[in-house]
């Protein structure tokens, strides 16, 4: 237990041990029950925070693990639900389609990101770069209402987004269409499949060069390893991530908007982030699920400026929670039982000098 | 003048020093000598503010300041140049000296000008970036822009890492030539054994957190007890 | 160690890199052979450290040639060439603060290689360094001389061929000083090695031929005991200190 709360402070390369799976397992069947107690309106207000989960995680993974803070997460979360959309809405299968909602991103990704790494920009520029292609694609997405602007039998309709978006179908039976319950579970099982996928990332030599290259690049350098291509690889990862959330999302309202370019998306993002702890991988998870309630929490209570209080929040959580809910938490809760955070761990003789505190 | 008791202090929770006092008066050199990792660095950073001891005390002139912070200290011309130097590399050699000056009132008094008096070699560079001079340049800056302070009591920590053997020199004869003239005191903690022996009228041994030991600086010209040091584990 | 027949494992041809108008390596005709101890003074800002830099690949030349073991390395980016075999130790420690000592040295040992060597190679650093008291703790968290044995810790996990050291003994105790200048002799024995140093007690330990950087240029190239008594050296970098 101690040892999985210490974890929870920074992204570890260990293997995960049976703490962990238990909890992935457990955290499995709760997603699974959940259903069964929930109405449907609920269900659909999970759904979406499982769905914008994969989008924090695209995000985290970025900064957390190898140090790049992208605002351009809901370009290709954008990109993915536009891609879905239109595809679902011109082809007859939606297999294809969902494919694509992951691929066309993860490329786009990979050129953006070619030109960016390989283009040596500092992290700043990375950064504002990645806030100016988000801004461009809403701003161009917005201004496709005319009628000339239409990819096969679609019309883009700028400003009003595309409504009536094709549920999925199941690949090997066209005539079954996924339902509110169905995109439930599918949205949980692909979180808790990318999650796993993530924290196994780090185990590998793969994962840790990324640590590795947050933690000092230069060295990174200087011991052999070529860390454009390790960023490259990791912005691309993140797209092809960032576009699942997007078609999932396209999937679960059946709409998609240029809103999802959006900057207001863009600032989320990194709010759920920030809130939920970046070191690790459930905090913005945790985040997503706080903020998304907290929003329509505030909204049925009649509050008017959901923003500003969102807002105070950030600002609360950045001076008080420096580094986030969940790692705090793991803080806190090792405190009560008695142990240190992992790092202040000493070994030997200074162990017995500082059981006197 | 410059007095701490019974400190135990550390990071988070775990203390590095172990109820060590120590005491420096007026116009006192005391210089501090151990192994990496007894507790030098955590001594001067309580001492000078940045870590709050755990218990025991510190005061100046009698006066107790064991809570207060960094920003205090220095207005009570407590002065500190920390390892590594830190000088702010994108503002001139004249701006740098310009932060160590505590109150306009000394910058109109000609503080700056009274302190390059002794740094001829600053003078050279006063438009120059901080960032742009080289490492031993460097090092004399931090040392003029703590005396810009006016300090009654300096910290030294490890000034003559990385600097070129004739600057030490310098610094040497610079801080030697400032005792006979003010009433300035220091705390030094070093490495090199020559420095500490030229500067030093005391010098205190750390060993896990205490003071073990405390050597005139002859002693430590006398090779047995030097290697008694340089062998302790 | 001394092999006069040894061929030169690196060489620099007019080496020259101005920053601005400064001239901080200045048509430098540097040559090492394979199993030297070398090691580097001279003033602070004399262009030692922007030497090490221009080997590296950390920065780029503005003019002149470097040559690692017959190849022309200039313009490689740094990750090339720490792959044909340099290592370095920069000045400021230069180390991964928020991982453990050991996924520090993991990182430098697996670059090449599968897990289990690369455990096995951080499993013999540790050893060979006497790690093992701090290996668990995060590097940010040691002390500044500990963080320097981490980083060379690192540099020979990699086994590189040459090994530059820039400021190795900074921030050490004296015996840390006296280990690392043991160590160093017992890595010479299979490893080319260049060291910057200000401290003149640890070069005499160590030293053979010592090379003086003044203003971009090398002043002087000449066994230790000559370089310490020239009077241009001790003019313009050793002061007055006892060298004898």
């Amino acid at each position: 237990m101690v040892k999985f709360l210490q974890r929870l402070q920074r992204p570890s390369g260990e293997r995960p041990g049976a703490a962990w799976w238990a909890f992935i397992v457990i955290a499995a069947v709760i997603l699974a029950l959940l259903p069964q107690t929930l109405g449907l309106a609920q269900l659909l207000d999970l759904s979406v925070v499982l769905v914008l989960a994969l989008l924090a995680l695209s995000m985290s993974f970025l900064w957390g693990y190898i140090g790049i803070l992208s605002f351009g997460q809901t370009a290709f979360f954008g990109t993915g639900g536009y891609v879905y959309a239109v595809a679902a809405m011109n082809f007859d299968s939606t297999t294809l389609p969902f494919l694509l909602g992951i691929v066309l991103p993860m490329l786009l990704a990979a050129v953006l990101g070619y030109f960016m790494v390989y283009g040596k920009l500092s992290d700043i520029y990375f950064s504002v770069m990645t806030l100016v292609i988000t801004l461009i694609m809403n701003k161009a997405m917005r201004a496709t209402s005319g009628s000339q602007y239409v990819v096969g039998d679609v019309r883009l309709n700028g400003q009003n987004g595309i409504p009536g978006v094709p549920p999925l179908q199941v690949p090997w039976n066209p005539e079954v269409t996924l339902f509110i319950d169905h995109v439930y579970y599918l949205a949980a099982a692909l979180l808790i499949l990318v999650y796993i996928g993530l924290r196994l990332l780090l185990t590998t030599p793969f994962g840790r060069v990324m640590i590795g290259i947050r933690e000092n690049e230069q060295r990174i350098e200087l011991l052999g390893y070529d860390a454009r291509r390790y960023k490259l690889l990791a912005f691309i990862l993140s797209g092809a991530l960032a576009g699942l959330s997007g078609t999932m999302f396209a999937i679960w309202g059946n709409f998609v908007a240029p809103e999802m370019f959006g900057l207001d998306r863009a600032a989320e993002v990194i709010i759920w982030v920030i809130v939920g702890g970046k070191a690790t991988l459930i905090g913005p998870i945790v985040g997503v699920g706080i903020i998304q309630y907290l929003t329509s929490w505030l909204g049925m209570q009649g509050v008017g400026q959901v923003t500003l209080v969102l807002g105070v929040i950030l600002i609360v959580f950045v001076l008080a929670f420096k580094d986030g809910l969940v790692p705090t938490l793991g803080n806190l809760l090792l405190r009560l039982v008695g142990a240190r955070p992992e790092g202040h761990i000493k070994k030997g003789s200074d162990l017995k000098k500082g059981s006197d505190v | 003048m410059l007095e701490a008791k019974n400190l135990v202090s550390g990071y988070g929770a775990l203390p590095i020093l172990h109820g060590l006092s120590l005491r420096v008066d007026d116009n006192e050199y005391v210089g501090i000598l151990g192994h990496n990792g007894m507790g030098k660095t955590t001594l001067m950073r309580t001492l000078i503010g940045h870590i709050t001891p755990m218990s025991g005390s510190i005061s100046l002139d009698g006066a107790p300041i064991t809570g207060a912070g960094a920003h205090k200290r220095a207005r009570m011309r407590i002065g500190y140049v920390p390892q590594g130097r830190e000088i702010f590399p994108s503002l001139t050699v004249r701006e740098n000296l310009m932060m160590g000056a505590l109150s306009g009132a000394e910058k109109r008094g000609g503080i700056v000008e009274e302190v390059l008096a002794d740094f001829p070699r600053l003078e050279r560079l006063l438009e120059r970036n901080g960032g742009a001079l080289s490492g031993g340049e460097q090092q004399l800056l931090a040392i003029a822009r703590c005396l810009c302070g006016r300090p009654r009591v300096m910290l030294l920590d490890e000034p003559t890492e990385g600097i070129q053997p004739s600057i030490i020199d310098e610094i040497a004869d610079l801080l030697l030539a400032i005792r006979k003239r003010s009433s300035m005191s220091i705390v030094l903690v070093e490495q090199n054994l020559d420095f500490i022996q030229a500067l030093s009228d005391r010098v205190l041994i750390i060993h896990r957190g205490n003071v073990s030991r405390t050597l005139t600086a002859n002693d430590l010209s006398d090779p047995e007890v030097v290697n008694e040091f340089v062998g302790m584990g | 160690m001394k092999d006069f027949a040894a061929k030169p494992l690196i060489e620099t041809r007019q080496l020259v890199k101005s920053f601005g108008g400064v001239q901080a390596t200045d048509t430098v005709d540097f040559i090492l052979k394979e199993g030297e101890l070398r090691c580097l003074i001279g003033p602070n800002g004399a262009g030692k450290s922007t030497f090490f830099k221009l080997l590296t690949g950390q920065i780029a030349p503005t003019s002149g040639k470097i040559l690692f073991d017959g190849d022309d390395v200039t313009g490689l980016s740094s990750f090339e060439i720490a792959r044909r075999g340099i290592g370095i130790k920069n000045q400021k420690p230069d180390v991964f603060d928020g991982l453990s000592a050991r996924e520090n040295l993991w990182l430098a040992a697996q670059f090449d290689t599968d897990k289990k060597t690369a455990d096995r190679r951080v499993e013999k650093v540790v050893d060979e360094l006497k790690l093992g008291a701090f290996v668990h703790k995060l590097v940010g968290e040691l002390a500044h001389g500990q963080r320097q044995w981490v980083e060379i810790g690192m540099v020979m996990a990699r086994s590189p061929r040459l090994i530059l050291l820039d400021e190795p003994s900074a921030g050490m105790d004296q015996e840390e000083r006296v280990r690392t200048a043991e160590l160093l002799k017992a890595l010479n024995t299979t490893t080319t090695i260049v060291v910057v140093e200000h401290d003149m007690q640890f070069i005499k330990r160590i030293a053979d031929i010592v090379t003086v950087f003044h203003r971009g240029k090398i002043l002087r190239e000449a066994h230790v005991d000559i370089v310490l008594r020239d009077p241009e050296v001790r003019n313009v970098y050793l002061g007055r200190t006892e060298v004898a």
